[in-house]
């Protein structure tokens, strides 16, 4: 269970988040929709520890383990997968060098062993097929030169290859045409399991056709202001944020 | 303020060899073997072959800047500084001199500087130039020199937060010819372009250096200098981008791009980066090379010969340079000086 | 990545400098200072032809008329050349004839640092495993050098210089000095006039070297110059693939080394010089290590030669180096590709020449250069091409990453070009370690320093593809070790 209690964060000293509490059970999917500028890319940030963004408040525990006063990388061993919206390219070195370092780096810190070559080399087949990713993009350096579409799948080889405990995924229907976010979202569904709670951050309803939320919260002004059922979605994509403007301010 | 290094063309020992590292390309011992002679009476008449309407003119007769501020203040913000030297032959004549602009806080000013002369002259003018804050300043700089001329043009430019200074150098070069740009950058804001392009031909020697200090955060500033050389001419670019320690956020962008049009014609180039600060983006290109042989062959199927395409092409080369003037009036001018330049370009 | 794993390993692992520590052995000494009687007795240690004598006194007397070079982005203090020693060597009887005359500390040095000696030792290895023939020069001298019979069977000579001299004097003779004259700068000079040993290679026409070349120095010696000279010589249509490393122990005093390289390709001939460099860099404050003052040189001689220099610095304190390719020959080839890395308060100022005097001659520059802590990193380059240098062609990309608010990165090219049938490109960036990039790695569950590790490799794989597989691991693990704490 993801448990966020009254959180405040703060940007080069702008409050962005201010006082946000969400609860997501394991196996759960959540999804949270907004405004432009409400906070909610920022909140996938602040779990995750992004430098700069400052929690000034509250509290953030994963199964009861605090979240924040780990670091990055150990959030991540921790389970906590974060999708960015937008994938940075790392020049020189090649996709599967990466994916398999970040593997055995989560590995090591969970004192498990690290996972040998050729297993490693067969679940990428296996997962990069599923994903129609060719083989011979993955031994080129990460994301560069990649299409934001192919981006966004490697993102989603990424998280099907950690096996995190909880996903956050922010805006990963930006940039995708109609064939690629089916790809990519028949990828993130066949991560859903009773033990793996999801966090779909996104601004359209579309995204929700195909990752079905079993919660869907409003978050506007750096809080939730409203939380309902699947059909919350569909009421804010046919009324628009406007009438929750208000409430915020 | 900027300070230029001292150089006095009446002081032989005031000169620079090809030692100092500065000066390397561009050897003003062996350029002016004897010290020229002073306060030459000369009285030829000089026309210039620019126009500008609508320009406020201040002409500087042999170095002499008497009363550019009062032409500067009766100008409206666009001025015509009309740089006019005169020689003589026999012994070499030398005209020297300096003088300092202000443009104050916001305020804006345009200014089209031409060098023209007429037989052989030893040249060595100063200008240093003062900007406001969020001023705007223009300098679109024409060098066409007699090919038996030395001419050292050397300028300083201190600028404050915010200034926009577009500053574009053409040249057809000189015997020998060193136009030297110094700015301190104060960034905040402060946005700089500093272009150039040259066309030489004969035996002529142009040496465009350019110093660039960002001093302070922010700061941007962008070069894009194209070039020509034939004949036995010799063109060198020495450009440098120095990023003081602090000077966080500076993005500076340098890039030389030059032709070679035959055999025995010289290209120096020396485009630095001295960086001490982290948080900066900071990148130069230099290209050298010959005519692209399928843009000749494409201007030929397409019915032209090879002389036109050959004029088309170079004129073209240079002219991206040309078209970033922010000013229609001395765009007209440069495009009017670049055509004539190009027009020795059509036989090679 | 087993490499990136294994630099990870290594960089939690150590700490300091590896290879600071010191060999305690028999030494002898020339007295300390430098005069004509001091090059004399260099000369007559080592039995040498009366012509070398009279090269190395001509030099010398040219070195005393000379400056020592100012123009370089370092600064330091001085040397004091009468206060060094300009021969060192391990006592012993005459030359060792197999490992067990050397003296057992010295082996133990190299087993330190984890360079094969002994031939059977590296035969009994891994079937299939890459063979290296080493030359070890310890201080001044050379004290061994492995599979010279198996090399001499197929044509290919690899000893000492000292060798070279006595066996091979005409070979010498003919080519030392020929790439690197004795006038060409002032380091250059005195190592012409003081040498005391190097490595020397000559591969017959149309022979491949049937296995990798390599030679390692080790300065151990205190106050102690080290001046190798190396010739490599590969002859029409020959191929050789040669190797450099060097360590030194970990002194508070400067240390000079001022060595010379030459190679001469001929017609066909292709000569591929790696060097990973890891010369004791001074502590973080500047104390100590030492001073790289090196001249390498390439003359590709012959039509269709290719020349290719890799280089990977992490050491010294203050590195002055520009290996070059002289591309004489029409259709040679010359390639640079260079990772300088610098921490501390190391300053590095290293790039390369290319000068295009043949027809169709194309060149190729990669520089990587890395800086963090308070080390300034300077990359000079000079390209030019001749008037007949008809159809010249070269490629520069030179990539500067900064780490931290404190260092310098320059990027100093010299383009001269004289003719209208050439194409020169250069391209060069610099850029600080991205933090988004940081933190996508750390999100992906990497350590900064994991992620620093893996950033930075990334940043300089262009040129470790260009190192022999072996070396390329070396020089990974060097290259974040020399970058520990270098963020945070």
């Amino acid at each position: 269970m993801l448990s966020i209690q009254n959180l405040t964060v703060a940007v080069d000293t702008k409050t962005i988040l201010n006082g946000l509490t969400l609860a997501v059970p394991n196996g759960e999917v959540h999804a949270i929709m907004g405004p432009n500028g409400a906070g909610k890319s920022t909140l996938g940030y602040a779990l995750a520890g992004r430098p700069n963004y400052s929690v000034t408040g509250g509290t953030a525990t994963f199964n009861g383990e605090d979240l924040l006063d780990k670091g990055v990388h150990e959030r991540a061993a921790a389970g906590l997968y974060l999708s960015f919206q937008y994938p940075l390219e790392i020049p020189g070195v090649p996709a599967l060098t990466f994916l398999r370092t970040a593997l055995n780096a989560q590995r090591k810190l969970r004192g498990e062993d690290e996972v040998s070559a050729p297993d490693f080399l067969r679940r990428v087949r296996e997962v990069a097929k599923s994903l129609k990713i060719d083989m011979d993009m993955l031994k080129r350096p990460l994301n560069v030169g990649f299409s934001g579409g192919e981006k966004k799948r490697m993102e989603v080889l990424q998280m099907a290859m950690l096996e995190p405990k909880f996903l956050i995924l922010d805006e990963t229907d930006s940039g995708l045409d109609i064939d690629a976010l089916k790809v990519v979202s028949d990828g993130v569904n066949a991560l859903r399991s009773s033990d793996r709670g999801m966090l779909v951050i996104t601004h359209y309803q579309r995204l929700l056709d195909h990752i079905k939320p079993d919660k869907v919260h409003v978050l506007v002004a750096g809080r939730i202001v409203k939380s309902g059922g699947p059909e919350l979605a569909l009421e804010l994509e046919a009324r628009g944020y406007d009438e929750y403007l208000g409430v915020a301010a | 303020m900027t300070q230029l290094m001292p150089l006095d063309l009446f002081d032989q020992s005031s000169y620079p060899n090809r030692r100092v590292e500065e000066w390397k390309y561009s050897d003003l011992s062996r350029a002016l073997r004897e010290i020229p002679q002073k306060d030459k009476v000369i009285n030829v008449d000089l026309v210039s072959r620019f126009a500008a309407q609508g320009f406020a003119v201040f002409t500087v007769r042999n170095g002499n800047y008497d009363g550019l501020n009062e032409a500067l203040a009766a100008s409206n913000g666009r001025l015509w500084i009309r740089h006019l030297d005169e020689g003589v032959t026999g012994p070499v004549v030398g005209h020297q001199g300096r003088a300092v602009l202000q443009v104050a806080d916001d305020q804006s000013l345009t200014v089209f500087e031409t060098y023209e002369g007429q037989g052989a002259y030893a040249a060595h003018t100063e200008l240093g130039i003062s900007l406001g804050q969020n001023s705007g300043f223009i300098r679109i700089v024409v060098l066409d020199e007699p090919l038996n001329a030395l001419s050292i043009r050397r300028s300083t430019i201190d600028t404050k937060p915010g200034a926009k200074v577009h500053q574009a150098v053409f040249s057809a070069g000189a015997q020998f010819s060193r136009f030297e740009t110094h700015l301190n950058h104060a960034g905040h804001g402060a946005e700089v372009t500093l272009d150039g392009a040259y066309l030489l031909k004969g035996k002529a020697h142009f040496d465009l250096t350019t110093r660039v200090t960002h001093g302070e955060v922010d700061g941007v500033t962008s070069q894009t200098i194209r070039g020509l050389v034939k004949d036995q001419a010799t063109a060198v670019f020495q450009g440098r981008i120095l990023v003081e320690r602090g000077a966080d956020g500076t993005d500076a962008r340098m890039r030389h791009q030059a032709l070679i049009l035959n055999d025995g014609a010289h290209i120096r180039a020396k485009p630095e980066l001295e960086i001490y600060a982290d948080d900066v983006q900071c990148a130069h290109g230099n290209t050298i090379g010959a005519l692209d042989e399928e843009a000749m062959f494409f201007c030929q199927a397409r019915g032209m010969d090879e002389a036109t395409a050959r004029g088309l092409l170079t004129h073209a080369f240079v002219m991206p340079v040309a078209d970033a003037i922010p000013d229609e009036v001395l765009k007209a001018a440069v495009l009017d000086f670049l055509e004539h330049e190009a027009e020795d370009y059509h036989a090679v | 990545m087993a490499a990136v794993k294994e630099t990870i390993d290594t960089v939690a692992k150590l700490e300091t400098y590896e290879h600071g520590f010191v060999t305690d052995i028999e030494m002898e000494f020339a007295p300390k200072g430098l005069n004509a009687d001091i090059v004399r007795f260099i000369s007559a240690k080592k039995n040498e032809p009366a012509w070398m004598l009279e090269m190395r006194l001509a030099a010398f007397e040219r070195w005393l008329t000379m400056e020592e070079p100012d123009w370089a982005k370092v600064n330091y203090t001085r040397v004091n050349y009468q206060d060094l020693y300009y021969y060192a060597a391990p006592r012993k009887k005459a030359g060792p004839k197999s490992l067990d005359e050397i003296d057992p500390e010295i082996l133990k040095t190299y087993e330190k640092l984890g360079i094969p000696l002994k031939e059977q030792m590296v035969l009994a290895g891994v079937e299939g495993a890459p063979k290296y023939a080493v030359d070890a020069v310890f201080d001044s001298v050379s004290v061994i050098t492995t599979f010279k019979d198996e090399l001499k069977k197929s044509g290919v000579i690899f000893c000492s210089i000292s060798e070279a001299l006595r066996e091979h004097p005409d070979l010498v003779r003919q080519y030392l000095g020929s790439v690197v004259p004795v006038s060409d700068n002032y380091f250059a000079a005195l190592n012409a006039a003081v040498f005391s040993d190097g490595s020397f290679v000559y591969v017959p026409p149309g022979v491949r070297c049937p296995m990798e070349l390599s030679t390692y120095f080790r300065i151990n010696a205190e106050n102690t110059g080290q001046f190798e000279r190396t010739l490599i010589i590969a002859d029409k249509g020959a191929y050789v693939s040669y190797l450099e490393g060097c360590t030194a122990p970990q002194r508070d005093e400067n240390q000079l080394h001022a060595a010379v390289v030459e190679l001469v390709a001929l017609e066909d001939a292709n000569i591929k010089y790696s060097t990973v460099q890891n010369w004791y860099p001074g502590d973080a404050e500047g104390k100590g290590g030492i001073y790289n003052f090196v001249t390498k040189r390439a003359d590709c001689r012959g039509a269709r030669s290719k020349v290719s220099w890799t280089q990977v610095e992490t050491g010294s304190a203050v590195t002055w180096k520009y290996p070059s390719c002289i591309l004489r020959g029409d259709d040679s080839v010359g390639e640079f590709y260079s990772i300088a890395v610098t921490n501390g308060a190391q300053q590095a100022d290293t790039g390369t020449k290319m000068i295009h005097l043949g027809k169709n001659t194309r060149s190729r520059i990669i520089s990587k250069g890395v800086s963090a802590g308070r080390s300034s990193n300077t990359y000079r380059g000079l390209v030019s091409a001749h008037a007949k240098a008809t159809g010249a062609r070269n490629f520069t990309q030179c990539d500067s990453l900064l780490i931290g608010k404190t260092c310098a990165a320059h990027t100093v090219p010299y383009v001269e070009a004289d003719t209208a049938k050439a194409q020169f490109e250069h391209e060069a960036t610099t850029t600080r370690l991205s933090e988004d990039q940081l933190f996508y790695a750390m999100q992906r569950g990497l350590s900064q320093e994991e992620a620093v590790a893996l950033l930075v490799n990334g940043f300089v794989r262009d040129v470790l593809q260009e190192l022999p597989m072996e070396f390329a691991v070396e020089a990974q693990k060097l290259v974040a070790i020399s970058l520990e704490g270098s963020v945070g």
